[in-house]
């Protein structure tokens, strides 16, 4: 073509008009993206559908689940949306699955019968029993559904026959509010009477001994003894008044009492005024008491040494008081004081936690027979025992303090090895490190920031100076 | 066609289609737009009533100043009011209408509090379960709105009286003070009986207070208020405009025995209220 003044002229217009449809292309597909969403999985490694554990979990559910979404209705907010997405996510794999909106706002009585505390709370339903997830993530969905297929095996004993604590009482010594909160989360509580019926049941998540107020007979305490060495788990809430022929079982697990009642000066703070009251403030990082976020308190708590539990246990002292209590061996009467001759000096253990492999020989019994309840469990066959020098804690009449009630859970979760929650860990794109040796990125480096940029130069003025000779 | 001149109506082409898609927008609903409770205009309100528990009030624009005209006749509260007609303009946070609905459900079977804003009615109804809303019911139709609101209704009615002893634009005459009288002379404070020293500032400063003086709080007074007293005279009114003095200590109240009002001031307040200051040493009377 000859370069005349209207071909220069041609070649401007062709070239703006080409500048100004880019720009205007560009602008148009930014606006479009802020306007649609399409979402569509290209990584090697799917890292945007649902994870293995998941899919394996919902094989494993046969029966139908139903998710009631309490999100408003309203355009304006994604809940909705989000809600669809995550649930699809799951009915893709399980048809069975139905998921039904409610407008809170427009349903405040059920609102408040199903205990929804904020928008975009999910109910979830299965074989009749209900638990809430508010976090709209795969993890939190997947870990609601693990809970709900495992509840059902979830048989809580408590021992009786002995003044125990009941679990279905409503006197304040009782237990009957605590189990009530139990049997919410979809654990099955029985009663065991061992002078009737002498044997554990095998289908026993935990046993709890809750505070007996007569004595054992020899025969019973075998009876505990062999559950433990068999790998069962147990809750024992023990009293400062004795032990009421449980003695060998302290033993047996490496525990020890110190005599006495354990006096706290601080809860005078707390405005108490009854020096037998104990607080903890302060957790250890286990599994048990990790960000629990408020104080709990301990009427007439005894201290436990367990000095020897190491040995055949993985011991945690977890629930222990301030360095100025002390375990009281005299009349817990007017004025009280720390006899540095017979009192225990603080800070005292009022809780500890035993863990260790489930015995083998049991544990093979247990397969050839009928498959145990922890089997199940993804953590591992551990068998778990906690021994507190308190049973008051839990009783109706204290349950509301702090967050005794919160410990309460939090120990029967542990203990039925259901903290074991599933671990769905964030997909890895593969191939996603890159590794240079140093004369690599040195190459890499001087490519980029001076021979690239040096030859665009150079080229563009010998283009300039080329199209200059014509 | 030479290839630029192809580049640039392919290009053409594509800006032409993307500028259809985001012209059209298909598949996508349109985006809602908030929707107000009422069509008021909050400005072309001229008439409150609001029945509530603690009983009615009734509040009425005149000449742009409000005035709560029940259970009392007495200046209003500028910033209640405003709080009040600024409903008419707010948000719907969710709506539905009534249709099918069982009012009882939402507390408005029977309101809590009624709102009349000109001829337009707003029932409040229950405090919803989530995020502090509440129910009310605008015609047929169910809104939430932030529970905030309810309980600027709710109130005791003193609450909506103006914190203003004397409200923009009355124009005083005379202050009678318990120890001291000040008169206007054609724009200028003089005090009567003249003290041996006095300052024409002073005295100016004085009654500047008195025009602007504002409560700290408004509550209703029963019983015959004694003790000392201060009259303004207000150009235009025949009567004075009585306050009684009723404490000056932790509080100065002063007391309109004829609204039944007392109105609160900082303690401070007393001395510069009702003392003229003694001139500063370089002044001159």
């Amino acid at each position: 073509m000859e370069a005349n003044k209207k071909n220069r002229r041609l070649l401007r217009l062709q070239g703006a008009s080409f500048a100004v449809l880019f720009l205007a292309a560009v602008g148009l597909v930014a606006w479009l993206s802020t306007r649609y969403h399409f979402q569509a999985d290209w990584t090697a490694a799917g890292r945007h559908t649902l994870a293995p554990a998941s899919v394996a979990l919902l094989a494993e559910l046969q029966d139908p689940i139903r998710i009631t979404a309490f999100a408003r209705q309203s355009e304006l907010v994604a809940t909705r949306r989000q809600i669809s997405d995550l649930v699809g996510r799951y009915q893709r794999h399980k048809p069975d699955l139905t998921l039904n909106f409610v407008d809170p706002d427009m349903a405040p009585d059920r609102v408040r019968d199903e205990g929804i505390s904020m928008d975009g709370e999910m109910v979830v339903e299965y074989q009749g029993r209900k638990l809430h997830v508010q976090q709209l993530t795969e993890q939190a969905l997947t870990n609601t559904l693990h809970k709900l297929a495992r509840s059902a095996e979830r048989k809580v004993l408590f021992l009786e026959g002995h003044g125990e604590r009941n679990p279905e009482g409503g006197a304040n010594h009782d237990y009957g509010a605590f189990g009530e909160q139990l049997r919410n989360k979809g654990f099955h509580l029985a009663r065991l009477n061992l002078t009737a019926t002498p044997e554990i049941p095998a289908d026993a998540s935990l046993l709890v001994i809750a505070s007996p107020q007569v004595d054992l007979f020899p025969g019973e305490v075998r009876l505990i003894q062999d559950y433990v060495e068999r790998g069962g788990n147990l809750l024992w809430l023990a009293e400062p008044e004795g032990r009421h022929q449980l003695d060998p079982l302290a033993a047996q697990l490496g525990l020890a009492f110190h005599p006495g009642t354990v006096v706290d000066p601080t809860t005078q703070l707390l405005g108490i005024d009854n020096a037998a009251f104990s607080v903890v403030v302060e957790y250890p990082q286990h599994a048990i008491v990790r960000d629990l976020a408020s104080v709990t308190l301990f009427p007439f708590a005894a201290a436990i040494d367990a000095g020897k539990a190491g040995e055949t246990w993985q011991a945690t002292p977890f629930l222990r008081t301030v360095p100025r209590a002390w375990a009281e061996t005299g009349v817990m009467q007017g004025a009280i004081s720390y006899d540095a001759g017979s009192d225990v000096a603080g800070p005292l253990t009022l809780a500890v936690a035993l863990e260790r492999t489930r015995p083998a020989a049991e544990m093979d019994t247990q397969d050839n027979k009928e498959p145990a309840a922890d089997d199940h469990d993804a953590a591992g066959p551990q068998q778990r025992v906690v021994v507190i020098g308190d049973g008051d804690f839990l009783a109706n009449a204290y349950l509301g303090n702090g967050a005794n009630l919160e410990l309460g859970e939090r120990l029967i979760n542990w203990l039925s090895h259901d903290d074991a929650l599933m671990h769905i860990p964030p997909k890895a794109a593969v191939d996603t490190r890159l590794e240079l040796s140093p004369l690599l990125s040195g190459i890499i480096g001087v490519s980029f920031l001076f021979l690239i940029p040096g030859g665009l130069v150079i080229a563009g003025v010998v283009i300039w100076l080329k199209r200059r000779k014509r | 066609m030479n290839k630029r001149n192809l580049l640039n109506l392919v290009l053409l082409l594509v800006v032409a289609g993307l500028g259809l898609l985001a012209w059209l927008e298909p598949g996508r609903s349109p985006e809602p737009q908030a929707v107000k409770i009422t069509g008021l205009d909050p400005a072309a309100i001229e008439h409150i009533r609001i029945e509530r528990p603690a009983g009615l009030l009734e509040m009425v624009r005149r000449d742009g100043r409000w005035q709560l005209t029940a259970p009392q006749a007495a200046p209003a509260n500028t910033v209640r009011t405003d709080a009040i007609v600024s409903v008419a303009a707010i948000d719907s946070l969710n709506q539905q209408p009534i249709t099918g609905l069982d009012l009882a459900t939402y507390g408005l079977d029977e309101p809590k509090a009624r709102l009349q804003l000109n001829d337009v009615t707003i029932d409040f109804g229950a405090a919803a379960p989530l995020d502090n809303r509440r129910y009310v019911r605008v015609g047929d139709t169910l809104h939430l709105i932030p529970d905030l609101r309810y309980y600027q209704l709710i109130g005791h009615w003193s609450g909506y009286v103006s914190l203003r002893l004397l409200e923009d634009g009355t124009q005083l005459e005379r202050i009678e003070l318990p120890q001291r009288v000040l008169v206007n002379d054609n724009g200028s404070w003089v005090p009567e009986p003249k003290p041996e020293q006095w300052s024409a500032d002073a005295a100016t400063a004085l009654a500047q207070r008195w025009q602007t003086v504002q409560a700290m709080e408004v509550r209703e007074y029963k019983g015959a208020a004694t003790g000392a007293e201060v009259r303004l005279h207000l150009r235009g009114q025949e009567r004075p405009l009585r306050l009684v003095i009723a404490a000056r200590e932790p509080e100065l109240v002063l007391v309109r025995p004829d609204l039944g009002l007392a109105y609160h001031l900082v303690a401070s307040q007393a001395q510069e209220l009702l003392e003229l200051s003694a001139p500063q040493q370089d002044q001159e009377p």
